[in-house]
């Protein structure tokens, strides 16, 4: 597969996922119970922030930790706080998805442990909890975690000893692009559009990367369309992703992006990816090329041919 | 990094650079198809077609396009930031990639049919349009499939340009590019190591001698 037909099937990928992450959302909903959520995780590696979380909870690390007053540094804290708090609180009210504080107590844990393990299978077999969880979220659809039953094991107890606790609240690893200020989001476009250059040199991403709002004949195709890439990368996925191939780290090498350039970036992303409508990459770019070199030939012919050497003509 | 890649992106370029010492003596002292009447005739014939002029419009163009962004790759670089401006840039290249693809196309093809132009068909010659020829079309086809082209030459194609001039080759930025870009280029290697034996140069000469009226040098080729 070419890069470019990589880039296009990425792109859908993209879409796909994005969808899928927005009804995802709708089915952990109404009364609270649902469960969590999500940071599309797609099918592809957890983002490495989630790595050391995601490890030690496989290796069956105790949440138990939490009841000795180490809830902060169990893994689980960690998962959720960098997977599901896009969409989620516990004590806190309503997100996208629902407060999961007390779910432990609406749902049974095998109820919350199926959901889970494919929130996506559960919606469709027509169980009416999660069809009611999703008519609340306004039909979002949790996403598809991954998650391993020692992680979903976890999960469960930490969410139990937080609504014995009254709720929790778990910070996100790194701070969330959807939480970007408009400025941000402003210097953001105006960098990855190159109205302002980065501050170490590097290209602006529309140099490479196609994403709505780029305009005239649209970004470049080298790299896959970013419309959506914050939508499937999540925060996490998206900072380690950002720059991270193998031509884009020559590219910027010694270019280095400043942390604020790094997340205005994100912030942008995460507001296009708020909408995953796409502009159609632009596609007169080779017509106007022809129209161009068939002018300049016509001007050869008529500047060029009747003052020839001696006046030869061609 | 294949062999295929070690061949073409850090072996050719080295040997086509090497080459122009042993084509100025080829030139010399055998001196070939540029000293036979019969092309200089050949070659005095197609000094004002369309398609040398043409062909020399774009190469002009399209080498000043590709050595600014190398000299200067800062100041091209905060050119093209900017999406209008690289637009611009982008479809100057196009338009005049296209004029040369045109000009070689027409060059090519006026050789295989032209019967006062047998001279001409050498294996060296044809080989050397060829490649020149493939390499352009895969530039014009980069250029419109793979955008935006002057971008990634700039920070990408650059320094590694740049690193076989220091002589210490880093192709690490070809391995990520797409098809055309990398036969773009072992293309451009393989027709600069062809070309100086050829009379291509001269071929592309020829136009501004007819623009300009000046004298064709002895045996009407040089």
């Amino acid at each position: 597969m070419s890069s470019r037909e990589l880039a296009t099937a990425r792109s859908r990928a993209g879409a796909c996922t994005a969808l899928t992450l927005a009804l995802l959302f709708s089915v952990v909903g109404a009364r609270g119970e649902g469960v969590a959520p999500p940071v599309p995780a797609s099918t592809t590696a957890a983002p490495a922030a989630l790595a050391p979380a995601a490890s030690a909870a496989a290796s069956g690390a105790p949440v138990a930790a939490a009841a000795s007053g180490k809830l902060e540094e169990s893994p689980a804290w960690q998962l959720f706080g960098t997977r599901c708090t896009a969409c989620h609180n516990i004590g806190e009210g309503r997100k996208v998805g629902p407060d999961l504080l007390g779910v432990t107590d609406r749902r049974k844990p095998e109820w919350i442990r199926t959901f889970l393990t494919s929130p996506g299978k559960v919606l469709d077999s027509g169980d009416p909890i999660a069809a009611q969880l999703l008519k609340d979220a306004f039909g979002v659809r949790m996403p598809e975690q991954d998650l391993k039953p020692e992680q979903i094991t976890q999960l469960l107890e930490f969410f139990s000893l937080c609504t014995k606790r009254g709720g929790c609240k778990p910070g996100p690893a790194i701070k969330l692009g959807i939480d970007g200020s408009e400025g941000e989001v402003q210097f953001g476009r105006d960098l990855a559009l190159g109205l302002q250059r980065l501050s170490g040199g590097g290209p602006a991403c529309t140099e490479c990367h196609h994403f709505r709002g780029v305009g005239l004949l649209g970004g470049g195709n080298v790299g896959p369309d970013l419309t959506t890439s914050w939508g499937r990368l999540h925060d996490a996925g998206w900072a380690d992703a950002l720059l991270a191939s193998p031509l884009e780290k020559k590219v910027y090498q010694g270019k280095e992006l400043s942390d604020a350039e790094k997340f205005a970036l994100r912030a942008y992303f995460a507001t296009l990816s708020k909408d995953g409508t796409r502009d159609p990459l632009g596609g007169d770019f080779f017509d106007l090329g022809v129209l161009g070199a068939l002018a300049i030939l016509g001007a050869i012919g008529v500047g060029w041919s009747g003052s020839g050497r001696n006046g030869e003509k061609a | 990094m294949t062999i295929f890649d070690v061949f073409f992106f850090v072996v050719l370029p080295y040997a086509a650079v090497g080459q122009i010492v042993p084509a100025i003596l080829f030139h010399r002292q055998r001196a070939g198809v540029s000293s036979d009447p019969a092309a200089g005739l050949a070659l005095e014939s197609e000094r004002s077609t369309w398609a040398s002029r043409a062909a020399w419009i774009g190469a002009v163009c399209m080498v000043l396009l590709h050595v600014v962004p190398l000299l200067f790759p800062g100041g091209f670089g905060a050119l093209i930031s900017s999406p209008a401006r690289l637009l611009v840039v982008e479809l100057v290249a196009l338009v005049f990639g296209l004029l040369f693809l045109f000009g070689l196309g027409a060059l090519l093809s006026r050789r295989m049919r032209d019967q006062r132009l047998s001279v001409l068909r050498s294996a060296l010659e044809l080989g050397a349009l060829f490649c020149l020829f493939v390499a352009t079309g895969a530039g014009v086809f980069t250029a419109v499939t793979a955008r935006w082209g002057t971008a990634w030459y700039t920070h990408a194609l650059g320094p590694y340009l740049w690193s076989l001039a220091k002589l210490s080759p880093d192709t690490a930025a070809l391995s990520s590019l797409p098809f055309w870009p990398r036969v773009h280029l072992a293309f451009s290697f393989l027709a600069m190591a062809l070309v100086p034996f050829t009379t291509l140069p001269r071929q592309l000469r020829a136009p501004l001698r007819a623009r300009f009226g000046m004298k064709p040098a002895a045996g009407g080729v040089r």
